[in-house]
C-alpha cells in the first residue's frame, strides 16, 4: 500500500502537469513530447528504476516548454508557475517512490511543516515574480542587458559556492 | 525460564558526510532544461519555470548542513525467552536536519513493530524511535546495524551511517511439565521425589504397629483407637536423583522454529528447568559434532549453565563441513554418568547413531528414555520416484523404533506443544526393573 501510494502520487502528479502544459491547444510536438514523459514516469513508478524517473522528469519539464513556445496561444503566466510548483512537487514524491528501503525503513525526526513548506512556496513566489516581469513592456537597452547578465553571473557563483564540498 | 534482564546499547557522535541526491541534479535538469528553452525559444516568461528549482539549489547551501549527529541506540532486555518482547530505541539530536529515517536489520526470524516516535515533528530537539521486537528463534543474534539517513538542505544533501546495536541472547522455550515425575526407587537422599522407602518426608506413605523408640508425635490416635493397640504413621523418604539429557545434534531436519533441533533444545531446556526445580542434579551430553558434557549438579547457577550449553548445540559452518560425529559417547567419561542415573535421549531418530548411542547406554547400565522430536517428513522430489522414497524413509524410522522396543527403551513422540509429565511418568513404568531400582 505504502509504495502503491507514492506511485500514484508520481503518476498523477506527473498528469497533472502535463495537463496544465498541453492546454487549450496543443501542437504536436507537445503532445509527443508529453507522451513519452508519460510513459517514462508510468516506467519510473512501476520499475521504481532512477534513470526512468530523471527522463520522465526532464521530459516533462520538456512538454511544458514545448507547449509555451510552440503552441500560437502559449500557456498563460499562471499556468506556467503551476507548472512549476507541480514539477517541485514531483521531486519528494520521486524520491519515496524510488527509497530503496520500502516500507523497512521509519523516520526517526523530520522538520516542522514550516520548515519543510517556506523554502518550496518561496521558490515558487519567485516563479511568480520572474512571470509578472517577463510579461512587462520593457524596451531592450544596453544598461539592462549588462544587468540581466551581471544577475545571471551573481546567481552562478552563488549557487556554486553553496555547492562547494 | 525467566532470564536476567540488562540493556546493551551505545551513544555515539557522528560526524555527518553529506552527499548529494539525485534531487539536487534532477532539481538542475529542470532549471537547465527551462533556461535553454528560454534562450532558444526568446520566450522570457519560461524562465519562471527555472526560478523556482534554482532558488532551491540555490538555498541548499552545504555551509548550512549539520556537522554532527548525537545517536543513542538501547536494547532492552539483551537476554530474553522465545517470542518475549525487546525495546529496541533510538534516540537521534541531529539540530537543522529536515529528516532522520532508520533502517533496522533485523536478526533472523524475528518480527519487529514499529512503535513510532516520541517527536516526529520536532527536527531542533531530540527524537527517539521505539521498535518492538520479537526473536521467534533461539540462538545468538545481532540486532542491527541500523541504518541511519539523514536529509538535510531541502533534501538535497544526505549523509548515511551504520549504528551498532549488539548482540541478543534469546533462550529456548522451555517445554511444558507440569511437574517432576521420578522413577519410584531412588539412590539420591535429601531430595523432593517421595521415595518407596520410609523416611522422614512429609508424604503419607501408611500405619504399622508402634515399637519402641517411636516418636509420640507419629502416633495416629484414630487408627490406634480402632485396634486398641498403637500405631504409628509412616513417612516416604524423599529422595533426590539425577537426570541426564543426552541430545542428539546430528541433524537439523524440519521448518526453522519447529525443526528436530530447536525441539530439542526446547525439550532439553524444559526438563533441566523442572528437575532443577526440585533439587535434582542435573547433566547434558550433545553429541553430533564434538562431543560436549556438562556434569550433573544442582541449583539454579546449574540452570543457566543448561541454557547456555543448549546454545552452542548448532552446529557451526566448521562443524557442518566436518560432517559425520567425530568423537562417539564411548568418548564420554564415566563421572557424566552416575550410577541409576535416568538418562533421557532426545533424537530426531534419523539415522543408526541414537541406536548406537542407546546400545552404548544399556551396556553401560543404563536404559535410557527416548524423546523423538521428529514433527516433518522430508520434502519428496517428483510423485512417483517420491512416494517410494518417502515409503521408504517411514519404513527406516519404524525400524529404528521396533530396535528401540526390542531393546527394552521406550520412545516418546514429541511435537513440541503437548505436556511431557504423563508420557514420562508412563514411560518410567515401562523402564526395566533393574533401571527402576
Amino acid at each position: 500500500v505504502w509504495s502503491l501510494r507514492w506511485r500514484a502520487v508520481v503518476v498523477l502528479t506527473t498528469g497533472a502537469c502535463l495537463a496544465v502544459a498541453v492546454l487549450p491547444e496543443p501542437t504536436r510536438a507537445t503532445l509527443s513530447a508529453a507522451a513519452v514523459a508519460w510513459f517514462a514516469v508510468g516506467l519510473a513508478a512501476v520499475t521504481r528504476w532512477r534513470m526512468a524517473g530523471t527522463v520522465a522528469l526532464g521530459l516533462t519539464t520538456l512538454a511544458v516548454v514545448l507547449a509555451t513556445a510552440l503552441d500560437e496561444s502559449g500557456l498563460r503566466p499562471v499556468q506556467v508557475v503551476v507548472a512549476a510548483g507541480l514539477l517541485l512537487l514531483l521531486l519528494p514524491a520521486l524520491d519515496r517512490c524510488e527509497a530503496p528501503g520500502g516500507p523497512a525503513v521509519r523516520t526517526v525526526t523530520r522538520a516542522g511543516w514550516r520548515q519543510r513548506w517556506s523554502l518550496p512556496a518561496v521558490a515558487v513566489g519567485a516563479a511568480g515574480l520572474v512571470t509578472v516581469t517577463s510579461a512587462q513592456d520593457v524596451v531592450p537597452s544596453v544598461e539592462l542587458a549588462l544587468a540581466g547578465l551581471a544577475a545571471s553571473v551573481a546567481a552562478l557563483a552563488v549557487a556554486t559556492r553553496a555547492h562547494r564540498g | 525460564m525467566t532470564a536476567a534482564a540488562g540493556t546493551t546499547g551505545s551513544t555515539r557522535d557522528v560526524e555527518l558526510v553529506f552527499a548529494a541526491t539525485p534531487r539536487l541534479r534532477r532539481l538542475a535538469l529542470v532549471a537547465g532544461v527551462a533556461v535553454v528553452g528560454a534562450v532558444a525559444t526568446a520566450h522570457g516568461e519560461l524562465l519562471a519555470l527555472a526560478a523556482a528549482p534554482l532558488v532551491l539549489v540555490a538555498a541548499a547551501s552545504r555551509s548550512r548542513l549539520p556537522a554532527s549527529a548525537t545517536v543513542t541506540t538501547r536494547l532492552s532486555p539483551d537476554r530474553c525467552v522465545e517470542e518475549d518482547e525487546l525495546v529496541l530505541e533510538v534516540e537521534v539530536r541531529v539540530p537543522g536536519a529536515d529528516r532522520v529515517d532508520a533502517d533496522v536489520a533485523l536478526p533472523p526470524y524475528t518480527v519487529s513493530t514499529f512503535e513510532g516516535s516520541d517527536a516526529p515533528a520536532a527536527a531542533l530537539g531530540t527524537a527517539t524511535a521505539r521498535w518492538l521486537l520479537r526473536p521467534g528463534r533461539w540462538g545468538r543474534h545481532r540486532v542491527g546495524p541500523v541504518r541511519m539517513r539523514v536529509l538535510a538542505g531541502a533534501g538535497c544533501y544526505e549523509a548515511r551511517f551504520p549504528l551498532d546495536v549488539g548482540e541478543v541472547v534469546v533462550y529456548p522455550a522451555a517445554a511444558a511439565l507440569a511437574r517432576a515425575v521420578a522413577p519410584a526407587e531412588l539412590a539420591a537422599p535429601l531430595g523432593e521425589h517421595p521415595s518407596r522407602a520410609a523416611g522422614s518426608g512429609v508424604e503419607f506413605a501408611g500405619v504399622r504397629p508402634y515399637t519402641p523408640g517411636d516418636r509420640r508425635r507419629d502416633v495416629d490416635w484414630r487408627t490406634s483407637a480402632r485396634h486398641g493397640e498403637l500405631f504409628v504413621r509412616q513417612y516416604a523418604a524423599e529422595r533426590a536423583f539425577d537426570v541426564v539429557l543426552v541430545l542428539d545434534t546430528t541433524t537439523d531436519a524440519g521448518p526453522p522454529g519447529t525443526s528436530s533441533l530447536d525441539l530439542t533444545v526446547r525439550a532439553a531446556t524444559g526438563l533441566a528447568q523442572t528437575y532443577l526445580r526440585t533439587h535434582d542434579r542435573v547433566g547434558l551430553v550433545t553429541f553430533g559434532g564434538p562431543l560436549r558434557w556438562l556434569p550433573p549438579a544442582t541449583g539454579p547457577y546449574q540452570l543457566f549453565r543448561v541454557c547456555e550449553a543448549v546454545m552452542s548445540v548448532r552446529p557451526d559452518e566448521e562443524e557442518r563441513a566436518a560432517g559425520s560425529v567425530r568423537y562417539g559417547l564411548d568418548n564420554l567419561p564415566r563421572r557424566m554418568l552416575p550410577a541409576r542415573a535416568f538418562v533421557c535421549l532426545v533424537t530426531p531418530l534419523l539415522d543408526d547413531r541414537p541406536l548406537g548411542a542407546v546400545r552404548l547406554l544399556r551396556d553401560r547400565g543404563f536404559s535410557p528414555l527416548v524423546v523423538d522430536v521428529l514433527t516433518s517428513e522430508p520434502a519428496v522430489r517428483s510423485r512417483a520416484a517420491g512416494d517410494l522414497e518417502l515409503r521408504a524413509w517411514r519404513l527406516h524410522r519404524k525400524a529404528l523404533s521396533w530396535e528401540l522396543a526390542t531393546l527394552g527403551v521406550p520412545v516418546l513422540p514429541w511435537d513440541g506443544e503437548g505436556d511431557l509429565t504423563g508420557a514420562l511418568l508412563h514411560a518410567m513404568r515401562a523402564l526395566r526393573p533393574e533401571v527402576r531400582a
